[in-house]
């Protein structure tokens, strides 16, 4: 039993102009081979990318992960996930959600969120364990497998959030969740940023004050 | 001061917990059977087990570790004789030997988990475990021994540690 890693990277990004979004560099590598690569840093074998929009395209850069494709991606959120969770192996004892354009997400991050989730799951009820951040409680999110059921019949744009706010969650602060990128702008600005450089490497990124570990 | 669990052990640990588990086990420790390859997650020398799970110490958080059993390949059997470990005397499977200590800790978090894989799963969580020397075929060939151990004699299954 153990826990696998969801990346859903489906979406056509139409924010992002006419460029492939999924594309995007961030530091050395596209965005979402960045994911790919965050993920696998600390869980080796037990990543899944979920693809629609271009996915033959995509499914190139996917190395050592699983590669599930959404034929209904253009439904909206609620149905990559779906179809991502139906795809994952009965031995999955629990998912973490991520999105590929959380650009800012590193591994440490991640490492956070499973070693909180890590102390619960032996409770009777093992709970969701998420990310806050300003606006509140979001992805990247870990959901215990008795949640699977209903994460498999989200459909349309619908995503998972009403679920963090349903259940009782356990929440991690975690500043670098806010940060997606829709925009050409907003890439620009991450990359100005240099936010990228911390990127390549982690250690430089550094846990604001205070922030419980 | 934080406590981390190794090989069954607690150490208590003085850094910051951002610091990577590879440098608290290989600078503070001086736990040196985990290897520093590329330090950025791609090479997968550096492979220890986090609650039994695989992952990349080069780039995971001691604060990770917190709470957590951490496995190395120094704790992986208590004389060096996991029944891996054997396979890979028999099978000759280090030419340099860099890389081993990372390979012997995906495959064995990968038939705890999985006691009969597929050659594809074999591969599959092989993959992210990049050896220079080109030791591939005797690393698959000697999981495969193993693992087809326990699918012939189920008998031996229960007490085997792997
Ligand atoms: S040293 Fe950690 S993956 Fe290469
Ligand atoms: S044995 Fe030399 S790198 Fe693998």
């Amino acid at each position: 039993m153990s826990l696998h890693i969801l990346i859903l990277a489906a979406g056509e990004g139409r924010r992002f102009g006419d460029a492939v979004k999924q594309l995007a560099m961030i530091g050395d590598k596209t965005m979402l081979e960045h994911a790919v690569h965050q993920a696998s840093i600390l869980a080796p074998a037990r990543v899944s990318v979920v693809l629609g929009f271009r996915h033959e395209q995509l499914a190139l850069l996917v190395r050592r992960a699983q590669v599930v494709i959404n034929p209904n991606w253009n439904q909206g959120i609620g149905s990559s996930i779906a179809c991502g969770v139906a795809a994952l192996p009965a031995s999955a004892s629990a998912v973490l959600i991520m999105l590929c354009d959380q650009a800012a997400l590193s591994s440490f991050d991640l490492a956070r969120l499973t070693s909180r989730y890590e102390q619960l799951k032996s409770n009777d009820i093992p709970p969701i364990v998420c990310a806050s951040y300003a606006d509140g409680l979001g992805v990247p999110a870990i959901f215990p497998n008795h949640y699977f059921n209903q994460l498999k019949e989200l459909n349309g744009d619908m995503g998972a959030k009403h679920m963090l706010q349903e259940n009782s969650v356990i929440s991690v602060p975690m500043a670098t969740a806010a940060i997606d990128i829709d925009t050409q702008d907003q890439w620009a600005r991450f990359n100005e940023h240099k936010l990228s450089t911390a990127l390549i490497n982690p250690r430089r990124i550094r846990t604001p004050e205070g922030e419980s570990l | 001061m934080n406590k981390v669990k190794i090989n069954g052990v607690e150490h208590p640990i003085d850094a910051d917990p951002n610091m990577p588990l590879l440098w608290v086990l290989r600078d503070l420790l001086n736990m040196t059977g985990t290897k520093f390859g590329c330090g950025k997650g791609l090479c997968g020398a550096c492979t220890i087990h986090l609650n039994g799970l695989p992952v990349r110490s080069c780039l995971m958080p001691l604060a990770a570790a917190f709470g957590a059993e951490i496995t190395t390949i120094e704790g992986l059997s208590a004389n060096g004789d996991h029944p891996l470990q054997q396979a890979w005397i028999a099978h000759k499977v280090p030419q340099c030997g860099y890389c081993q200590s990372g390979q012997l800790m995906s495959a064995a978090a990968l038939l705890k988990n999985n006691p009969t894989p597929s050659d594809a799963e074999i591969k599959d969580a092989m993959s992210g475990n990049i050896c220079r020397c080109g030791t591939y075929p005797r690393i698959e060939a000697a999981i495969k021994s193993v693992a087809g151990v326990q699918i012939h004699q189920p008998a031996t299954k229960s007490k085997g540690a792997i």
